[in-house]
């Protein structure tokens, strides 16, 4: 199947959103209600955590990523704020919508077990530094 | 709908999602004895574990000792990292006292997938706790 098909298989649950530079897509602390699911087709997102005395920790992520995953899924407000970096267009899905498009689509599901994976080390990595077990 | 007949449905349900994860269970599960090497440090064998019960040690090698950063139990998935990025393995696995687990290969993830989307869910949920835990921990950090 090609790239172009089974991406349609999956997007056709969601919508599809144009955020210009700059715009905040969410932020640290937004309710835990109705959070999309963001799928990058073009553009530029900047992930940022807050560490405690307020500096920030970015992550970039370009087409081809998810994110606002973790939030829908453990249940809690949203941890990060999402920006805009370039002019980006972004699909999203609700909670159910992404459910559906992750039952008929390995491909989406095996991005958003990645996405998360590499999440993960990255946070592990930032973790393991800040508390002097990981030097870079 | 009759409620008996919804019932009956849910019921069904139900018990064909038991019966594919006894399925699962009875395909992928195996024992590991006490101090067994699960994860190799440098490794880049490509296997998951997810644990069904007992715990494991997640060391790393410092110089020329190991040292424990965590206890991961029942529930906690092993190892998906190298599993799904590729990348080699950063840390040694041990056993601590026996252990049921399921372990998987990337083909038998794709096939549990296509018998069972829930599945996927499940591991999604797993991730994202434990993202949800590592960003407390980082948001506290000094």
């Amino acid at each position: 199947m090609s790239k172009r098909k089974y991406m349609e298989s999956y997007l056709q649950y969601g919508e599809e959103n144009i955020f210009e530079a700059g715009t905040v897509i969410y932020k640290a602390g937004d309710p835990n209600e109705n959070k999309p699911i963001f799928f990058i087709t073009a553009g530029l997102v900047k992930i940022d955590i807050t560490l405690a005395g307020g500096a920030k920790f970015p992550i970039y992520l370009q087409p081809d990523s998810i994110f606002g995953l973790v939030e829908p899924l453990a249940e809690c407000n949203r941890l990060t704020s999402a920006f805009a970096m370039e002019p980006s267009i972004l699909y999203s899905w609700d909670q159910e919508n992404f459910e559906l498009a992750s039952g008929v689509s390995w491909e989406l599901a095996q991005a958003s077990i990645t996405g998360l994976t590499r999440f993960l080390r990255i946070l592990n990595a930032e973790f393991g530094e800040k508390i002097g077990l990981i030097k870079r | 709908m009759q409620e008996k007949e919804y019932n009956d449905i849910m019921k069904i349900g139900f018990q064909a999602e038991e019966a594919i994860d006894e399925h699962i269970k009875e395909k992928f599960g195996r024992e590991f004895p006490d101090k067994t090497i699960l994860i190799k440090e440098g490794e880049t064998k490509q296997e998951i574990f997810w644990l069904l019960s007992g715990e494991v040690y997640i060391t790393r090698k410092m110089e020329k000792k190991y040292k424990v950063l965590a206890t991961l139990g029942s529930g906690e998935l092993i190892g998906e990292m190298s599993f799904f990025d590729r990348s080699v393995r950063s840390a040694t696995v041990i056993t601590k006292g026996p252990v049921k687990a399921l372990v998987f290969s990337k083909e038998d993830f794709a096939d549990i997938f296509r018998a069972s989307p829930q599945w996927t869910k499940r591991f999604l949920t797993s991730l994202s706790c434990r993202i949800r835990l590592m960003i407390e921990k980082l948001i506290k950090l000094q």
